[in-house]
């Protein structure tokens, strides 16, 4: 690309972003990228928020590069800065602070954002979203003077937020409106060893249930009323119910959305020179052979790197994402991957419940391949796993193996495992 | 790149390779010391899979396109410029994702530190400690695009059914 400079624009600074102005500048030298971050500190791990409040990480080990990263790779990095418009015609994009960029390529990794209950002046009451870095700074400000909490929804953000405020000694009411814990990513039998842990660290569980009233008192939060009319006293709530992509830059630019920006296998908006990567796309699912939305650190930095190796003139495609999670609360771990909940009635589902030593492995089988699996207890080497579902292998030889302890490379068949370990 | 490699065929399940890596991982780098006296025990960076007559060890491969590193929330794994993939500590919190995608189970998890570990290629030494520990010459290293595949579906890095041979006869 000599004599061409090419100016690559990123709305967003979190792993897609990063992932994606590292992979632009392996292929370009010499154009420039600028990102635009609405916060204000360099790329951190978002997911590492609950840690940092349990005090598990230090302040200055969650950042995803080092402190000259930006420097180095001559990125443009805009801090505290929000793109407000784009206008498709002009290939220019607009800031907050009433500037202009113009662009050759455009990504859009903004992510996802917390769905808000509709209560006003939401931090001075001590209602607390859980997604950001300043919401752990703004909760610690107050955690001296709370005895319990309640947080609102029991999935993915809920457990951790629980589990951070727990470990700080305070006393946490998890309300989740489905039947269990995790509900998108587990069952029951292994949603039930999630409520026997919670259980057992004194952190109540309201299961059907939701909150219908935040009491406040001089300005605070006193206290929650639930759906089934029981009070709970508090003096902060966690709002944890679900994370919307954040398609709010896409208004006016034509750009396909559904919940999120719809991209295709090299992460191309339907709009020339638009690229879109992370938890704000919809894209290819491997299993569900459709478009989806999977909002996992994973997919976001892959998705980041196609964006990238496109955006600098390298075509390469994007497989496709599936879902898959790893999270724990406190000593029990979890593995869930692919489809769990299936409608699909040739599904074969082999099962392993030990209920009284935290142990669960369930496999979901369709025409001889794994679409789908969990693990808890035992979550060793389970990337071997991941790998069968994701390259949808035949694991008929072997499906009487697939729910033991030792089950390993050993059990596949000898010529894929060669090919594996050379590759 | 040099890489560890394993001939299945000729690995006898004896387990020497982990020992190797613990005491090299270990403070004291003394077998007693790292065996009965450290606290917790380090943790082996290797897994040994078994199902007689089989045998092997795992360990990280290195990869050119780490999944771990794409995966892990702190960039607590990173590629570096010569090729090794290393694990950061004091970065790490255990989250468990990369061993959610390694598809080759290389990721180890160290219950004892709520965190992982993983094959470093003892950057230290000149050989790695199970490469050079290993009785039978089953653990080799090599460069990648040395790495050969014999008729019976082994990993070699030798050439020629003469050298093979008097390996396996040898023992």
């Amino acid at each position: 690309m000599e004599g061409i400079c090419v100016e690559c624009v990123i709305i967003g600074n979190s792993v897609a972003g990063i992932s994606a102005s590292e992979a632009i500048r392996a292929n370009d030298r010499n154009g420039t990228i600028t990102i635009i971050s609405k916060e204000n500190y360099m790329a951190y791990g978002r997911p590492l928020i609950s840690y940092l409040l349990a005090n598990k990480i230090e302040r200055d080990k969650i950042f995803l590069r080092d402190e000259n990263f930006y420097e180095k790779k001559k990125i443009n990095v805009l801090l505290g800065m929000e793109a407000v418009k784009i206008n498709v015609k002009r290939n220019e994009v607009f800031l907050s602070n009433g500037k202009s960029l113009n662009y050759d390529k455009l990504l859009i990794a903004t992510g996802g954002s917390p769905i808000r209950l509709p209560v006003q002046d939401v931090e001075t009451q001590g209602i607390f979203h859980f997604n950001m870095l300043d919401d752990v700074f703004a909760i610690e400000k107050v955690l001296e003077k709370v005895n319990s909490a309640v947080v609102i929804g029991g999935g993915l953000i809920g457990l951790k937020a629980t589990e951070a405020l727990t470990e700080r000694g305070i006393k946490v009411t998890m309300i989740e409106l489905m039947n269990k814990v995790l509900p998108t990513v587990l069952d029951d039998e292994s949603a039930m060893i999630f409520a026997d842990s919670l259980k057992k660290d004194n952190a109540n569980l309201e299961l059907k249930n939701t909150v219908e009233k935040i009491v406040v008192k001089n300005g605070k939060v006193s206290g929650v009323i639930l759906k089934d009319k029981k009070e709970i006293e508090c003096q902060m709530v966690i709002v944890a119910i679900g994370v919307r992509p954040n398609i709010k830059i896409t208004e006016g630019t034509g750009i396909k959305v559904n919940r999120g920006i719809i991209v295709n296998e090299k992460m191309e908006t339907n709009v020339e020179n638009i690229y879109a990567a992370g938890d704000v796309t919809e894209a290819y699912d491997i299993l569900y052979k459709d478009k989806r939305s999977v909002p996992i650190w994973h997919s976001a930095y892959q998705q980041g790197e196609i964006a990238g190796e496109n955006m600098s003139g390298l075509e390469t495609r994007y497989d496709g994402t599936c879902s898959m999670n790893s999270i724990g609360y406190k000593d029990t771990h979890m593995i869930s991957i692919g489809i769990i909940n299936t409608d699909n009635s040739s599904v074969e589902i082999l099962k392993k419940f030990e209920r009284d030593k935290g142990i669960y492995k369930r496999m979901n089988i369709v025409d001889k391949k794994l679409i789908g699996a969990i693990f808890v207890g035992d979550v060793a080497n389970k990337g071997i796993i991941t790998n069968l579902i994701k390259k949808g292998v035949d694991v008929s030889p072997y499906k009487s193996r697939l729910l033991e302890d030792d089950f390993g490379l050993v059990d596949l068949d000898k010529e894929f495992r060669i090919k594996l370990l050379k590759s | 790149m040099k890489k560890i490699y394993i001939n299945e065929d000729v690995c006898t399940g004896c387990g020497l390779c982990r020992v190797n890596c613990i005491v090299e991982h270990s403070k004291s780098k003394n077998i007693n010391k790292a065996f009965k006296k450290e606290s917790p025990k380090p943790t082996a960076r290797l897994r040994i899979e078994e199902r007689k007559p089989i045998s092997f060890s795992v360990q990280c491969r290195h990869c050119d396109e780490p999944r771990c590193v794409e995966a892990c929330i702190s960039g607590a794994m990173i590629k570096d410029e010569d090729g090794i993939v290393y694990h950061i500590e004091e970065k790490c919190v255990g989250c468990l994702s990369c061993v959610m995608v390694c598809e080759y189970g290389g990721v180890i998890i160290d219950k004892d530190r709520d965190k992982v570990v993983k094959c470093d290629l003892c950057i230290d030494r000149d050989i790695p400690a199970c490469v050079a520990g290993c009785p039978n010459e089953a653990l080799f290293m090599i460069e990648e695009n040395e790495i050969k595949v014999t008729e019976k579906n082994n990993l070699t890095g030798i050439d020629g059914i003469d050298k093979m041979n008097k390996l396996l006869s040898f023992r």
